[in-house]
């Protein structure tokens, strides 16, 4: 999200980007903003102590004094509090719901956070409602504002791509390839779902949902195969054993592929016949939108900031959080149907809306509005997570000057 | 006349999970009826502690704990600190023999038992030349956690005799060691049948009155299939609104933590069928459980049980056509609506589980073939007498 928003960034903005830690995109966000400055460990440990309590010199040697800081996510906050100079504007985008937030950012030291920023983006309805109704913040401080996805055109194709093939060739070729390299057969019905391989994502209901689904098609009569995707595992990961044990168990067993994390997520986007949030908690799923966008259909549980999204325009996709047998039946009837037209218009009007409102293009405008000077240039447009209504909780445009 | 051995039990800890449990009856039936000749003398060393310290302690001849159950007490940890790599320092061995020297038991052993794979990190503390049993409560994914493959092996190997709790512990064992493999399940105390059942509290705010009530018990975890059973409720409920689904063993927490739903957590209890004697039905919802003592209790009482096909009850449920593939919740469904919805079948089935529950798993049944089964591995005979204790399994 923060790389699509610094792709984007207005001319007249000069961006310094500090990093609590290094990761496989470092270099992507060196690309943009030039030189990159990567905390040490050393340094980490002294904000895991005194983070709230500290003052860290800043903006460091050669670094200009910045006029706002931009905390990425609440697990920076503390970081960003201490670093921020006085009288700079902080601005703190919040991706986190309850349990992760409450684990980042524990209750007995998130008082001085909510007295310091300035402003919080919050990663949609739901965390706008943890901010505004269980931390206590007022409403004029925050701005909700949907996570955003690259528009496929700009996404990034494997390699083995030809530039001047269409759109339908690219995607049927990438299932192809996708397929193959994990001995899926090209006529089986894949289920994906992205994200770490852990339980606050879902991952343990994953083979139940995959053997429901299977239950369902074979006492319709179906012979189809069914396979299930999960990209986002750790090699020798304690929950990725068992799921891969609990999935060979029994007399009918489960066709379950459990690939690590990837920056090619189109590419297995592209194997998939459908997409599932099976998440706990997740404040805005990026995977669902990416999948949406893609055309692939999505069904979720009411668990997370995309269940208000989806249901928007397909209703019957979302299903009470945790109830796998109703997703099964949902997830058949999508399988089943895929290729009818009225499942078929279904997605499309996801696809399209996530398009006209969930594009980085789209957000980009207004994050770095409401960064720059707490306005959502947008206020008055629609609302991304109901299409057929105005804009509700989308923003609060604060006054200059106030907190 | 003989005397009998000086056996160490060696566990992980005294909670009121199924490890500790089994042994707690395992040791008051030893206490209470085991032929005065041959009783010997228990010696239990538990690392964590728990709310069973008392009773257990009532049993045996002494029960050392090495560690207290919040795992706070960082002095005592170093007794078993070669497991915790962070202790190898030599202030740290030192610190280490102290503790040890100080708690353990008199009594040089003649067999040590390592009672769950949870015990094995304590196997080190067992003086060299003694004859170790393993008695194995875990199947794929508990003994994965207790214990990486090779040390397994290694356990096993060193084990004069090892015990299984089930069929299905036994199959996974003979996988992985030649040594004789002999089944001691767990075990469950004879119901007196006058008690009356307590019924269950109503709640009008959650159910109609004399609604049915499904429950489920353990640690709410992914091998327990705590997430299982709330797939469960959600479809049970939509064909028998107002069915009430009671989960004892605590909320999910962590990553775990479930919004709010169908499902009503209620905390571990010292006597569960106190609380759950009254219900309807007994599910297993769990991807692995070698033989849940939950299941075994709730059929001394005559609570109808469904379980998946997750270890020890497939072959006692199976003919009862009361075992499902839990991981088809719709079918898993239909099966829990036919018992509620036909009282002569959960009838039937409670009976027929009962039956066998009380033939072959009662304490009287079941404790002397451990005792037994331990008195024979502490006499040397031509085939066990080259099996003792070299060196401790990593």
């Amino acid at each position: 999200m923060l790389l699509s928003m610094l792709r984007r960034q207005p001319p007249e903005v000069t961006v310094q980007l500090d990093l609590l830690g290094g990761g496989p995109l470092e270099g992507a966000f060196e690309q943009i903003v030039g030189r990159v400055r990567t905390r040490s460990a050393a340094e980490r440990s002294f904000l895991e102590a005194f983070g709230t309590t500290a003052s860290i010199p800043s903006p460091g040697p050669g670094r200009a004094r910045p006029d706002i800081v931009v905390a990425n996510t609440l697990a920076a906050s503390r970081w960003a509090v201490a670093a921020t100079p006085r009288g700079s504007t902080l601005v703190c985008h919040v991706h986190e719901l309850d349990g992760v937030a409450e684990r980042v950012l524990p209750t007995r030291r998130r008082g001085r956070v909510i007295d310091r920023v300035d402003r919080f983006i919050a990663a949609g309805p739901a965390v706008e409602a943890m901010l505004t109704d269980r931390w206590g913040v007022e409403t004029r401080r925050v701005h909700a504002l949907p996570e955003a996805v690259e528009p496929p055109e700009r996404a990034r194709w494997p390699q083995h791509g030809s530039p001047d093939e269409t759109g339908a060739d690219s995607v049927a070729r990438v299932r192809r390839h996708a397929r193959r390299s994990l001995g899926i057969p090209t006529d089986a019905a894949v289920v994906i779902s992205v994200g770490a391989c852990s339980p606050r994502k879902g991952a343990d209901r994953f083979v139940d949902l995959l053997a429901s689904i299977g239950g369902l098609r074979a006492r319709s009569g179906v012979e189809q195969p069914l396979h299930g995707v999960w990209v986002g595992c750790t090699p020798d990961g304690t929950l990725e054993r068992e799921l891969a044990l609990d999935a060979r168990r029994s007399d009918r067993p489960v066709s379950l592929h459990l690939i690590p994390s990837t920056t090619d997520v189109d590419l297995w986007l592209g194997t998939a016949d459908l997409c599932v949030g099976v998440a706990r908690e997740d404040p805005y799923p990026l995977a669902l939108l990416e999948a949406a966008i893609r055309g692939v259909p999505v069904v979720t549980f009411a668990s997370g900031g995309a269940a208000d999204l989806i249901a928007s325009t397909t209703p019957d996709r979302v299903v009470p959080a945790g109830d796998i047998a109703s997703m099964a039946r949902v997830a058949e009837r999508l399988l089943r149907t895929r290729d009818e037209t009225t499942a078929d218009l279904a997605t499309e009007r996801l696809r399209r809306h996530v398009k006209r409102t969930h594009t980085a293009d789209v957000i980009a405008p207004r994050w770095w509005g409401l960064v720059l000077a707490g306005v959502d240039p947008d206020a008055g447009g629609r609302s991304p997570w109901s299409p057929n209504a105005p804009a509700q909780a989308a923003s609060h445009p604060e006054e200059p000057g106030t907190r | 006349m003989m005397s009998g051995p000086t056996v160490w039990i060696l566990l992980r800890d005294l909670s009121r999970t199924g490890v500790p449990t089994a042994l707690e009856r395992y040791a008051r039936w030893h206490a209470e009826t085991a032929g005065r000749s041959e009783r010997g003398s228990l010696h239990v060393i538990a690392r964590f502690g728990g709310p069973l310290h008392h009773r257990l302690a009532e049993s045996v001849s002494s029960l050392t704990v090495l560690q207290a159950h919040d795992r706070s007490a960082r002095w005592a940890n170093a007794a078993v600190s070669r497991a915790d790599t962070h202790f190898r320092s030599k202030v740290g061995r030192t610190a280490q023999r102290r503790v040890w020297a100080a708690r353990r038991p008199r009594a040089t052993p003649d067999l040590a038992v390592v009672h769950g794979l949870g015990g094995a990190a304590l196997a080190d503390l067992v003086p060299s030349g003694v004859r170790l049993v393993t008695h194995v409560h875990e199947l794929d994914m508990a003994a994965a956690r207790a214990l990486r493959p090779d040390a397994l092996r290694s356990l096993l190997g060193s084990s004069t005799s090892v015990l299984a709790v089930s069929a299905a512990v036994e199959n996974f064992v003979k996988e992985l060691t030649p040594t004789p493999v002999e089944i001691v399940p767990g075990s469950v105390d004879s119901v007196d049948p006058n008690v009356p059942r307590v019924p269950w509290p109503e709640d009008p705010t959650r159910a109609p009155p004399g609604s049915a009530v499904v429950a489920a018990c353990g640690d709410p975890s992914f091998r327990k299939g705590a997430d299982r059973f709330v797939a469960l409720a959600h479809e049970v409920r939509r064909r028998r609104p107002g069915t009430r689904f009671v989960w004892v063993g605590g909320r999910p927490t962590g990553g775990f933590a479930e919004p709010t739903g169908p499902v009503e957590w209620l905390e571990p209890s010292p006597q569960p069928w106190t609380t759950l004697g009254d219900v309807s039905l007994l599910v297993v919802p769990s991807r692995e459980d070698p033989l849940p003592l939950a299941a075994l209790e709730a059929g001394a009482r005559s609570i109808p049980v469904i379980a998946t096909d997750c270890g020890g009850l497939t072959p006692l449920l199976g003919p009862l056509d009361a075992v499902v593939d839990g991981r088809d919740i719709e079918a898993f469904a239909d099966r829990v609506a036919d018992v509620l919805t036909s009282r002569d079948r959960a009838a039937r089935l409670a009976a027929d589980f009962g039956r066998i529950v009380t033939r072959d798993y009662s304490t009287d049944v079941v404790g002397p073939r451990w005792w037994s089964a331990l008195h024979r591995a502490a006499r040397p005979t031509a085939t066990n007498a080259h099996r003792r204790i070299r060196s401790r399994p990593r």
